[in-house]
């Protein structure tokens, strides 16, 4: 058995721990690097938040695939290199690099699933067309705020828990909270700025 | 921080809470409205599950990768015994010849089957289904190959066709476009109940000079301004829906369809080829029951431009949307004044340029 990590686990003689799904972030990754099977318990309660946030960086379904994809092989990667910490924020980190990697490239990749979905195709092309505006404008509004305040509100989005967030932050869950809420606050006074009304924003929705 | 700011944060902030567990929470009074409209508006960003079998996809390439990381690592054999060979002796001057002349060989060999490839496919009759769709792919990648056109395309869809709605939209979309990047696209949309009422009318003007972008939705005269290339329905870039909005299809084509050729026919008095595509293999729905994987793709594709010109979509033998191009003219540079726009009277103007 290779050992990634061996002075960060037990003696290499004695076989790794094998963490239940509710073991901690630093038990997850330290039987990881004892034993790289143990991977699939970090991958687990981990894939869907890095999912849901490569989606909302990227907007569609096989953009947000690739990434993740690039995420988990990058982290399975390094694993060895991780120095304790937080686990989502080195995560995120490595999901915010993949994200940039993407952006650079050529151009997106968008399915037609994402296109046409069948059972979301509600909409006229006139009011699908302001939809996709209002919601342009939003990303662009939350692409403008300051660092940690779009973080707060992009991991919110892409369903992290509180605790997630807060150690991907490395802040209370309190300074999140009031993160958050300075956000929403100056989000709405950009919109406000450029036009738009909450119809709109509602329109965004559909 | 000002008391009646605070005040207004913690509203917001119960309000973001309400909105979590209820979609349709009306917000607190007090709350500025449109603060509370965009915590609703917010939830369009929101991210769905990934697709289950992504993700089992995906957690079986990195068991394969531990599996390849825990596998006893081999050792060599000059690892464990010196070499019992003498070094190698320099080859003679012909046999040293011989793999320099098989290596000409070889990129001869390369550059023939390079150019045959590339008569192949300047060719006016490409030879398979896959051949065609990844001309038809280049072509909604990039306009360089148009200077200008016009054309105009007629859509109909049944919204929500899985879903038991009999209604159906039907569009006209007509759209200029003159090299490099200004475009002027024009849709009248009207929503008709099975027995043929028209249930609703709708239009759209969007104007592109270059570089600024108007999209008007005459229904409540409301009018978008934003750079071109921001996002939004630039997507599309200048092509047609049925090209522009098929791109990610014809991407995918390899991959998730096997297309073959049909037969060919004559749409907007162009010859095209026709390709059934059948079902996807990769719809996120395949296992998860969500409708996409049901559908089945054909798709006209011009055989001079591989612009495509027509897309039916089927779901057990019924159609639940076409897109046909009804007249199309290539080179065809539209008068100036079709790439300028003023906002009308009394509009709703959204400015993005700041």
């Amino acid at each position: 058995m290779v050992q990634l990590r061996p002075s960060a686990v037990q003696p290499a003689l004695d076989p790794p721990a094998e963490p239940d799904a509710g073991a901690d972030d630093a038990a997850l990754v330290a039987a990881a690097c004892a034993d790289p099977a143990q991977f699939a318990l970090l991958y687990e309660r981990y894939v869907g938040p890095v999912y849901r946030f490569c989606y909302i960086q990227l907007g569609s379904r096989v953009a947000a695939e690739d990434a993740t994809s690039e995420v988990f092989l990058k982290a399975l990667a390094a694993l060895s290199d991780f120095r304790g910490g937080s686990l989502p924020g080195w995560l995120l980190q490595i999901a915010r690099n993949t994200v940039i990697d993407q952006h650079r490239r050529k151009k997106p990749v968008t399915s037609i699933e994402d296109r046409h979905d069948l059972a979301g195709r509600e909409q006229t092309p006139e009011d699908a067309a302001v939809s996709a505006e209002a919601r342009e404008a939003l990303r662009r509004a939350l692409a403008d705020l300051p660092h940690h305040q779009r973080t707060a509100v992009v991991l919110q989005l892409a369903g992290w828990s509180g605790e997630q967030i807060a150690g991907a932050l490395g802040k209370s869950r309190t300074a999140v909270y009031m993160l958050r809420v300075r956000a929403l606050a100056r989000l709405a006074k950009t919109l406000r700025a450029a036009g738009w009304r909450g119809e709109d924003l509602i329109d965004a929705q559909r | 921080m000002p008391s009646d700011e605070r005040g207004h944060e913690d509203l917001l902030r119960r309000y973001w809470q309400a909105v979590a567990e209820d979609a349709d929470a009306a917000p607190p009074e007090g709350l500025d409205p449109l603060a509370a409209e965009m915590v609703r508006g917010l939830r369009s960003l929101r991210a769905p599950e990934p697709d289950p079998a992504f993700v089992a996809r995906l957690g079986e390439r990195l068991k394969e990768e531990t599996a390849h990381r825990t596998a006893p690592p081999t050792i060599a054999p000059s690892a464990t015994a010196p070499s019992v060979r003498s070094a190698p002796r320099p080859l003679p001057i012909a046999a040293r010849r011989r793999p320099v002349l098989a290596g000409l060989a070889t990129a001869a060999a390369v550059v023939l089957a390079v150019i045959a490839f590339q008569v192949w496919t300047s060719g006016t009759r490409p030879v398979s289904a896959t051949a065609i769709l990844q001309r038809a792919e280049a072509t909604a990648s990039g306009p360089a190959r148009f200077r200008s056109f016009v054309i105009t395309e007629v859509s109909e869809q049944y919204p929500a066709a899985l879903a038991g709605s009999e209604d159906l939209v039907r569009s006209e979309i007509t759209r200029w476009y003159e090299a490099p990047g200004r475009w002027r696209r024009e849709v009248t949309s009207t929503v008709l109940a099975p027995d043929g009422e028209v249930k609703s009318r709708g239009g759209l003007v969007s104007v592109s000079d270059g570089s600024t972008v108007w999209i008007h939705r005459l229904r409540d005269n409301t009018v978008i301004v934003r750079p071109l290339g921001s996002g939004g329905t630039d997507e599309l870039g200048p092509f047609p829906e049925v090209t522009g909005g098929l791109s990610g299809l014809l991407s995918q084509a390899g991959v998730c369809y096997t297309p073959r050729v049909v037969g060919g026919e004559t749409i907007a008095g162009r010859s095209t080829h026709v390709i059934a595509l059948g079902r996807s293999r990769c719809a996120p729905g395949a296992e998860a029951g969500a409708g996409t994987e049901l559908v089945e793709w054909t798709v006209w594709v011009d055989k001079e431009t591989f612009l495509i010109l027509k897309s039916v979509q089927e779901v057990d033998g019924a159609v639940v949307a076409t897109t046909t191009v009804t007249s199309v003219q290539y080179d065809a540079p539209p008068e100036a004044s079709r790439f300028e726009f003023t906002p009308p009277p009394g509009a709703k103007v959204r400015d993005q340029r700041q």
